[in-house]
């Protein structure tokens, strides 16, 4: 009824690579979503060589997978994950984000303090100018001898009163640098303190940068370019735990670059101790749709509100496999992006479009089907299905194969006497239901998921 | 009792019959499957065979228990898919004429100590040491060698057609190749569809199932006229054509752009029985279209309806607009006694069509239907996605079916006659089933390289390996 086919990773290409409908003939199973498409699947290798099973473990991570039927591709994806078994002992590579990703940016809060008294503190007027002495203190790092001030100084005093100043030139009362300039305004055309120094002993002070002190930034992106060239794009946005500046942050970013832009085989479990060693050889593939990918990319941009559809586009743009096929144009809806100001990944943020309804109450759906290409459009409202004996069937009677079976469709249901709302629109009726999701298990099984209910199994 | 009774692999055998070594110490009963009635391919078969070893001595012993292991290794790596030669079990009783033989999937030895210890070899001498030799094997027995090919030559690949004839057999037939030869000049040949109709299945005769619709004798629909193109094909109502122009985006939306009916095509509605997958001719001039059809039996408010499919290629191509069958009518619940030809005639589609959301608005081509059986045995051969052809002028297309079933396709070139690029192949269906019938072929590029014409020819040729599930006889 199917065959399971191997191709290339995309980032390499397209060339077609093998046929694994052998090794998954009873074992696979997938799922496709209304709001999603192509979602996941998986099957077990097992019967064939420990050679085999180690080659593919080797070269499967990431290639593509479409399954065939009736002459058309009705499944496509990408392999996510591996489980090998061997002799007892399991290992994984897997292509999830927390595991894998080549490219890197790092999210830092900048210190709120760049530094605090080291020696003996003591208002002076160096020149006749108010200013600051710090006698072990190097204050040449914080100061500015044109254009605005870049820091500025907070001092608290014995009494508990603080004095605040923006930071000029450095100069020397005791030692080198000792001192500093001391400013109301940023612009550093007032001197002197905002605050009274006058029979104050400081006793302690700070010195933050005016505009970056606590403020989120960001490094920029590093990319292992060797990884993404082969299994194509994974961004991972760390955050660092506590304040640091740029450096500390690119070094965090280098670093987990280094550790996790390659997927890695992790030995998971443990010996099976006394059992045989020789039984249960086998490589669990998981696939994910390429929806899954989508996920794999940010995006980091403002765009005021549009028309739904042409933000939906936009996002599709932005991803690195996915191309937009049919996009219903909806202009019954607006909608900005924010992912300027929070980064989202591209298909959360293209779940929650697709979940918004328009002034008329009209449902959407979209995902990814063959081909990679992304469909938005109408849910359906009509009914062209039934569940009959235990099965599913066209309306005209005749039963429809597993492997073609789609989601959003509306099944009449052979129930008994219901009561149907006064408003019953074909897709609220209680004795039918809208199918949400659908999973067809070799070699000829499938269960059809409700957006509300039961799940209906059923067969060929 | 058989008068062949052996394991093989072309070079070691182990014979069960004339071999001194080991021989049947019972009178050996073959052990059968059960067909499945829904086209698949039962489970393996484990048979026992008791036998004994009757050797001189016991490096004699040592010899023949290695032959029979080693003949168990090959048979699993060959099921390991280590590139080695498969392992036959070859049998032919007393009084059948004929051979047979089934792929085996592993062999192994039990020795019992009916007779003293297996090592014993005093009684053994005079008595042999006894076991159990345990056969798995494929639940189909083939033909010890395949039926002479056959075929024809200028075949359309737009739903031309290739009888067969006498496929023996109680089970379907393993398909050993189906050669494609002959490409015409200067063609990029990337998908082939190729499905098997039986003439029990289609009512009696498969030469009477109309596979090819041409639409211009269907109604049009919705902005959706019959024009003259030389380059549609000249069946029906000559070089004619179905063109919707969704007038000019004012009627861009779904709407039915064409109605045909079985009864426009063809009055053998009987042989119009089973799956097809449907395939469209078409193209657009620009922009895109999404079609899709609606299968229904006289009511077309009631119907079954296939995927939506972008048509957007600017020059003709066949796009896969999913599954039919006919008829339309429940055959348990409204037999062919009671409701033949008048009812069955009413079964036809509607083709819908919108312009694609987003693309500019197309000037949609119809030709015509072509319609691939697809409930007994499909094939379906995709080059890969990568620029560069299946197959080009001269070039070979070979769908070959393993011992094991699966199924393997590959394009030869043709100035070489080297394996050019091997093609993914989907399979239905268990083979080729037995008596008389015919195959439908359908052969496209798939949006680049110069397209097949209408008048575009191939070459088929195909041979088999029959296959029974109990005695082959005189077959």
């Amino acid at each position: 009824m199917f065959s399971l086919h191997l191709f290339q990773r995309l980032a390499e290409g397209t060339t077609w690579e093998q046929s694994l409908t052998d090794y998954a003939r009873y074992t696979w199973r997938r799922t496709t979503r209304a709001t999603g498409g192509y979602w996941a699947g998986d099957f077990v290798i097992s019967g064939c060589s420990q050679y085999r099973l180690q080659q593919l473990y080797s070269t499967m991570i990431g290639k593509r997978i479409q399954e065939w039927s009736y002459g058309d591709v009705q499944w496509e994806g990408e392999v996510v994950e591996l489980s090998m078994t061997l002799n007892g002992i399991t290992h994984t590579q897997s292509l999830d984000s927390e595991l894998w990703h080549n490219r890197v940016k790092v999210e830092y809060t900048y210190p709120r303090v760049d530094d605090v008294q080291q020696g003996v503190l003591a208002y002076v007027a160096p020149g006749g100018d108010p200013g600051f002495q710090d006698t072990l203190q190097d204050f040449s790092d914080y100061e500015v001898l044109a254009g605005d001030a870049t820091h500025e100084i907070t001092v608290l005093n014995n009494d508990g009163s603080t004095c605040q100043g923006y930071l000029g030139e450095a100069t020397v009362t005791l030692n080198p640098e000792d001192s500093i300039w001391v400013f109301q305004d940023l612009g550093r055309g007032m001197a002197g303190w905002n605050g009274t120094t006058v029979a104050k002993v400081p006793i302690s002070y700070e010195v933050s940068n005016v505009l970056l002190a606590g403020t989120q930034l960001a490094t920029a992106w590093a990319e292992q370019t060797g990884s993404s060239d082969i299994y194509g794009e994974s961004e991972y946005i760390d955050v660092m735990a506590d304040e640091c500046y740029l450096a500390a942050a690119e070094a965090t970013r280098d670093r987990r670059l280094s550790a996790y832009a390659y997927p890695r085989s992790i030995p998971t479990g443990g010996l099976s101790s006394g059992e045989a060693q020789d039984t249960g050889n086998q490589l669990a593939v998981s696939c994910a749709g390429y929806v899954f990918g989508m996920n794999r990319r940010f995006y980091e941009t403002n765009v005021a509100s549009l028309d739904i559809s042409t933000q939906i586009a936009t996002l599709v743009a932005a991803s690195e496999f996915v191309t937009a096929g049919s996009i219903l144009v909806n202009t019954d809806l607006q909608v900005p992006l924010t992912g300027g100001d929070i980064s989202t990944k591209i298909w959360d943020c293209l779940e929650g479009l697709i979940g918004m309804s328009d002034s008329s109450g009209n449902r959407y759906r979209g995902g990814v089907r063959a081909g990679r290409l992304f469909d938005y459009d109408l849910a359906t409202t009509d009914v062209l299905y039934q569940w009959r004996n235990g099965r599913l069937e066209y309306a005209n009677g005749q039963p429809v194969l597993p492997t073609l079976i789609r989601p959003d469709i509306i099944v009449r249901l052979d129930a008994p006497l219901t009561v149907a709302p006064p408003d019953a629109n074909d897709w609220n009726t209680s004795f039918q239901i809208t199918i949400s999701e659908v999973e067809f298990i070799a070699p000829r099984s499938y269960r059809l998921v409700p957006e509300e209910g039961d799940v209906l199994q059923g067969s060929y | 009792m058989p008068t062949t009774l052996q394991l093989t692999d072309g070079t070691l055998t182990v014979d069960m019959v004339t071999n001194a070594d080991v021989k049947l110490s019972a009178n050996y009963l073959p052990v059968f499957s059960t067909p499945a009635g829904d086209g698949t391919i039962p489970g393996e078969i484990t048979e026992s065979l008791p036998v004994y070893i009757y050797v001189a001595d016991d490096d004699d012993l040592s010899d023949t228990l290695q032959d029979v292991a080693r003949l168990g290794r090959y048979a699993a790596e060959y099921r390991a898919k280590n590139h080695q030669t498969p392992v036959w079990f070859y049998r032919q009783m007393q009084d059948e004429s004929n051979a047979v033989r089934t792929l085996v999937q592993s062999v192994s030895f039990t020795p019992d100590a009916r007779f003293a210890g297996l090592f014993d070899r005093a009684p053994c001498i005079t008595e042999g040491r006894t076991g159990v030799l345990t056969i798995t094997h494929h639940p189909y027995n083939e033909a010890v060698s395949a039926v002479a090919a056959s075929g024809s030559n200028g075949v359309s690949v737009i739903g031309g057609t290739v009888n067969y004839t006498d496929v023996v057999g109680d089970v379907n037939a393993r398909l050993y190749y189906l050669n494609i030869d002959n490409i015409a000049t200067a063609r990029v040949y990337r998908r082939v569809w190729a499905g098997f109709r039986s003439d029990r299945r289609a009512g009696g005769d498969a030469g009477n199932v109309a596979s090819l619709w041409e639409l211009e004798l269907g109604a049009p629909g919705s902005s959706s006229g019959v024009t003259t193109d030389p380059t549609a094909s000249p069946g029906g109502a000559g070089n004619t054509k179905v063109n919707c122009n969704f007038s000019g985006g004012a009627d861009a939306g779904w709407a039915n752009r064409l109605s045909i009916l079985m009864s426009d095509v063809t009055a053998n509605y009987g042989n119009q029985v089973g799956a097809f997958v449907v395939l469209l001719r078409a193209q657009v001039d620009t922009g895109a279209a999404q079609v899709k059809i609606q299968q229904y039996n006289n009511n077309a408010a009631v119907y079954r309806e296939g995927p939506t499919v972008d048509v957007d290629a600017t020059g003709w191509t066949l796009y896969n607009l999913g599954t039919c069958e006919f008829p339309g009518r429940d055959l348990h619940a409204t037999p062919t006694a009671l409701f033949a030809a008048t009812y069955d005639q009413r079964d036809g589609f509607e083709i819908w069509a919108r312009v694609k959301p987003g693309a500019a608005v197309p000037s949609l081509d119809m030709d015509c239907l072509i319609l691939i059986p697809a409930d007994e045995y499909l094939i379906q051969v995709q080059s890969a996605e990568a620029s560069g052809a299946a197959s080009n002028q001269g070039d070979k297309i070979y769908v070959m079916i393993a011992p094991e079933d699966t199924a393997r396709a590959m394009n030869i070139d043709a100035v070489s006659s080297y394996f050019n690029i091997h093609c993914p192949v989907s399979v239905i269906g268990a083979g080729i089933p037995a008596g008389d019938g015919r195959l439908f072929i359908a052969i496209a590029n798939d949006n680049a390289g110069t397209a097949p014409t209408f008048s575009d020819t191939v070459d088929v040729e195909l041979s088999t390996y029959p296959r029974w599930v109990h005695f082959r006889g005189n077959d």
